[in-house]
């Protein structure tokens, strides 16, 4: 069966050809950035390809390795690639015992700028936030999640023989009918619970230590060894720490850095603030957590600042002063 | 992670999977065609470029599986016209927890000879631009000089020969339609049949 040549491919083949040879003309820049943004298949399309013209150094090293570009002495390349064998293999072992050890657990994600509503078996809810992984894992004694990255809201059904029990870094939070949402940031991790009330535990210098945290109350364990600081939080500070759920990233008055590294969090393609005096700059506002491009244009228009596109995202710059003749 | 890094990331991780994960949807999903197939696949290295921790996955191919089902979930809910037996298949679909079986252990390894085979089999002019640029490290530039052709010829051939590799990938998938890659050679130097 012969298949039609696919054009999105080819288009990706010749970008990535067309940076191989050096930097694009800002014409050409802008060529690229329409054809990517039109449609996810092509930015996709563009990263398959990028990947493969990577992948072939494997092959070329080989070659080099061969030091022929024809013909292959038959006795190296078949322990070459009984290394790269015996490296694939391993690779899987690796991914075969992850999956083994954690027997039937169900795995679920959601990519940037997606938020997810899962009902679980047992009928409490699972609302991913962006860009977040979490596996669920129901036992006869305990309902298991463990949260690997990004940040979760979960409203838990009432069931008193089996706590439901949420890991996020090297915290456990433990809940019998509750809602509470985990947040992963790297080392941190943030538990806000907005009904009733979890356990929070983890394991300290001196043995496991076991926390109340109770409604409107926000638990902020910076690092494994860092000492926890539960807060409350006002009701329109919980609404505007939920607001993702809508898609939307609401601020009170946070550093522009720190609005940025929300925002980038949902949206594609990334923000960047270089200057520290813009960067520090105040952000108050509902915004749609998941258009970078409009949150830029908000940001530019409030504090007179400069949209440059550039490879690695959007940069906003402060607008050079008007000259003064 | 800085962008090559995520770029090896994903050659490492996820390119090893494709042709696995084509399979598995042309499998499965039954009412999918081979082109569907292909834009989901598209779609999927997209999604899995945008995450933001590439670091944190620790199952790449249930990553990969979980991706798929969802884009294949968010294509049917959004699309007109939806083959009947659709939403039945998805729902059947289950993530394998079996990770690859012996026919993708050697895979590395016949990768690096099917690649060598693709190569080789390139049209003359093609396949030493490839060669001089990937093996020997010349910019584009050089090769030009080198070869006295122009740039703009040098990007031709070197997306040729690119988009065969990329072909070699997504047939490794199907198994019928292998031999194709090579069978439309005027100058083949060989024809493979495996």
């Amino acid at each position: 069966m012969e298949r039609e040549p696919n054009t999105i491919e080819t288009r990706a083949t010749e970008w990535v050809v067309r940076l191989d040879a050096g930097p694009l003309s800002a014409q050409e820049q802008q060529d690229f950035d329409t054809w990517l943004s039109a449609d996810p298949r092509h930015h996709g399309a563009y990263i398959q390809a990028e990947s493969n013209w990577l992948d072939v150094e494997r092959w070329a090293a080989h070659r080099r390795a061969s030091g022929s570009s024809k013909s292959v002495p038959v006795t190296r390349t078949r322990r070459y690639w009984a290394l790269a064998a015996g490296a694939a293999a391993l690779a899987l072992v690796s991914a075969v015992s992850w999956y083994v050890s954690h027997g039937a657990r169900e795995v679920y994600a959601s990519a940037i700028g997606e938020v997810r509503n899962i009902k679980l078996a047992d009928g409490s809810r699972l609302t991913l936030n962006t860009d977040t992984v979490a596996t669920v894992q129901f036992k006869e004694t305990r309902r298991e999640i463990s949260l690997q990255h990004g940040e979760a809201l979960f409203e838990v059904a009432h069931d008193i023989r089996r706590p439901f029990v949420v890991r996020a870094n090297d915290v456990e939070i433990k809940a019998i009918g509750t809602a509470f949402t985990v947040r992963i940031d790297d080392q941190r991790t943030d538990v806000l619970v907005t009904e009733g009330m979890v356990e929070v535990s983890r394991e300290g210098p001196s043995g496991l230590e076991v926390r109340r945290v109770s409604a409107q109350e926000i638990d902020t364990l910076a690092s494994p060894r860092s000492r926890p600081d539960i807060e409350p939080v006002t009701p329109e500070a919980v609404a505007r720490k939920l607001a993702w759920r809508e898609g939307k990233a609401s601020f009170a008055g946070e550093p522009l850095s720190t609005a940025i590294a929300e925002i980038n969090r949902h949206a594609l393609p990334q923000l960047h603030v270089d200057d520290p005096a813009l960067a520090a700059e105040r952000v108050i506002g509902v915004f749609n957590s998941n258009d970078a491009e409009a949150f830029a244009k908000a940001v530019a228009a409030t504090f007179n600042a400069a949209i440059v596109h550039k490879e690695d995202g959007i940069h906003l710059c402060p607008n050079k002063p008007a000259a003064l003749d | 992670m800085d962008f090559l890094a995520r770029k090896r990331w994903i050659a490492s991780h996820i390119l090893p999977l494709e042709a696995q994960a084509r399979r598995w949807l042309t499998q499965h999903v039954r009412s999918l065609s081979v082109s569907d197939a292909d834009d989901l696949i598209q779609e999927s290295y997209y999604r899995i470029w945008t995450t933001a921790d590439l670091g944190a996955i620790q199952a790449p191919a249930a990553y990969l599986y979980v991706v798929l089902r969802n884009l294949l979930l968010q294509q049917s809910r959004h699309a007109k016209i939806v083959p009947m037996e659709r939403m039945g298949e998805i729902d059947e679909l289950s993530i394998p927890s079996d990770e690859p079986g012996p026919d993708r252990k050697i895979s590395a390894r016949q990768e690096l000879e099917r690649l060598s085979r693709i190569v080789d089999a390139l049209p003359d002019q093609c396949r030493r631009v490839f060669e001089l640029r990937k093996v020997h490290g010349l910019s584009q530039r050089e090769v030009a000089g080198q070869l006295g052709i122009s740039e703009r010829t040098v990007e031709k051939h070197l997306a040729k020969a690119l988009g065969r590799v990329m072909q070699m990938r997504r047939n490794e998938g199907g198994g019928e339609a292998r031999h194709t890659v090579l069978s439309n050679k005027s100058d083949g130097t060989r024809t493979e049949h495996d």
